[in-house]
């Protein structure tokens, strides 16, 4: 019996006329660290909602272990740079689901939800701070903690460590690290996998069609099939890491 | 100046406009931090269809207003979530339709329909005993609402897809809260007329955004200061002799401008 979680078969969607995604089939197993790599407009957060039942595939499907528990992570560039809440709501919102629908949030969930902010490494502090006052990076931390309170056994993350600085991408990807080393699930879509390449188990490159090996291994015609060129991709500093360790192979 | 609250109008009308606050303030912060300024507009101008209808049917004007404005609430909603045009352009084409059916049954109906004016511009002196019971009974509606759903709305409002994701049920307070606006818009109907009634959803909660970043605290603002732009406006129309939905908006447009104004001076 194998440990797959998620099972998608020849899934396609299309919007307004358009194929977004063609023919997409992949695995995902429980343990996995799967990240999927493509430019911009390749269909990648459009992938993420599909999975997570937010958009409807045109044709395909997918299958998802029953009871599945699931956490998102969205872009938070998306936010109202103005909403009236605070960082520790936010990341209240993630008990949603987990009480009554009339009553408001319990002891338990308070301490659960500060326990996951300290484990996204947030200063007290700041708890209480309006959510559209922090920083890139805080509020991306913040919106991890929400996906963790909701106790999931797979995160979904849509470009986690865009526009926030390097320091504090180093960090959440070792906090994607600990999270995955725990048991947890990952599944990650994102043009910069800079952060998070050595914990990787999956990857695929997507444009479209999703080039797939079922292995970690980043290959020159994955990446040719998703960017249609390998020397743009290098030169944006896009999985180098990986990809120079195949180069001095063959080199050596 | 005290002989203002002798008459039975005038506390009518200051009564009615301390319980439209409370819808107000409440579902004015909702609407403006869902950005959905202009469907509270499209059901306030469609309801128009509503008081038409009424009319023609010979029915209270503002129990056909209620049905309508409810009625293409929730289609605003619907076509929103499931239509594949520009949620926008549909919620302008409701808009304007509501408003052209109210104009054609008006036409049809044979007599001068008298008080038409008041539906568009609002009137104090039209705020019947009636009128304060259904206000009344917005107010609490609208209360108890948002006091047993708050976690549910405010996470809801901040992003409609996770919350859904979270909790299946989720996904009804799109309707629950176009409904409660539907409801809040047409008791404010009474007193500024359907065309001015966006303003006073969305100054008083923008007001209240620009002090705290707290949703309840905004909520609360928001009715304190609705209350406060319609009971001097109110009593400003009553002295002056204007209309007094207009006065209303007046006091809170310009009250608007000048906190914005002030701000500004004060961060350079």
């Amino acid at each position: 019996m194998s440990k797959k979680i998620i099972q998608v078969k020849n899934l396609s969607v299309e919007l307004s006329g358009h194929t977004i995604l063609e023919e997409l089939s992949f695995g995902v197993e429980s343990g996995d660290f799967f990240v999927v790599i493509g430019p911009n407009g390749g269909g990648k957060t459009i992938l993420v909602k599909t999975l997570l039942g937010l958009i409807k595939p045109s044709s395909g499907e997918i299958i998802i272990k029953e009871g599945l528990r699931i956490g998102y992570v969205p872009q938070f560039v998306l936010f109202d740079v103005n909403f009236p809440v605070s960082a520790f709501e936010v990341a209240m919102m993630g008990r949603q689901g987990h009480g009554s629908f009339l009553s408001g949030y319990k002891t338990n969930d308070k301490k659960k939800v500060s326990r996951a902010l300290e484990d996204v490494g947030l200063a007290e502090e700041i708890y209480r701070h309006p959510f559209s006052d922090l920083s890139g990076g805080q509020k991306q931390r913040v919106l991890i903690a929400r996906a963790l309170v909701s106790d999931p056994e797979v995160i979904f993350l849509d470009e986690p460590t865009a526009s926030i600085d390097p320091v504090s991408n180093e960090k959440v990807g070792q906090l994607f690290s600990k999270l995955n080393k725990k048991g947890v699930t990952i599944f990650m879509v994102t043009h910069d996998v800079g952060a998070v390449s050595q914990f990787i188990t999956k990857i695929g490159c997507l444009n479209r069609k999703l080039f797939f090996h079922d292995s970690k291994e980043l290959s020159t015609d994955m990446v040719q099939g998703a960017y249609g060129c390998y020397i743009d991709l290098v030169s944006h500093g896009v999985a180098h890491r990986i990809l120079d360790k195949k180069k001095h192979h063959k080199d050596a | 100046m005290l002989d203002i609250l002798t008459q039975t109008f005038m506390q009518h009308a200051l009564l009615g406009g301390l319980l439209i606050s409370v819808a107000a303030g409440i579902i004015g912060s909702l609407v403006v931090i869902q950005r959905r300024v202009f469907i509270a507009g499209g059901i306030a101008h469609s309801a128009y269809g509503g008081v038409g209808l009424a009319y023609y049917l010979g029915f209270p004007p503002l129990i056909g207003a209620l049905i309508v404005s409810v009625i293409s609430g929730v289609l605003m909603g619907y076509l929103e979530r499931h239509s594949k045009e520009r949620s926008d352009t549909v919620i302008g084409v409701v808009w304007a339709l509501g408003m052209a059916i109210g104009v054609i049954f008006v036409d049809l109906t044979k007599g001068y329909a008298i008080d038409l004016m008041s539906f568009l511009f609002g009137s104090i002196i039209a705020v019947s005993r009636m009128d304060l019971w259904l206000m009344a009974g917005v107010a609490v509606l609208v209360l108890l609402t948002v006091l047993l759903l708050f976690k549910n709305l405010l996470a809801y409002s901040f992003d409609p897809e996770f919350s859904v994701l979270m909790d299946k049920r989720n996904k009804w307070l799109l309707y629950l809260t176009l409904i409660l606006v539907s409801l809040t818009v047409v008791v404010m109907i009474r007193m500024v007329g359907l065309i001015l009634v966006i303003a006073l959803l969305t100054i008083p909660a923008s007001i209240a955004e620009k002090f705290t970043k707290k949703l309840s605290t905004m909520m609360g603002l928001a009715i304190l200061l609705s209350a406060v732009f319609i009971t001097s406006g109110l009593i400003a129309s009553y002295f002056l002799n204007l209309t007094a939905g207009a006065m209303i908006v007046l006091i809170a447009g310009l009250t608007y401008f000048v906190i914005i104004g002030t701000r500004r001076l004060s961060n350079n």
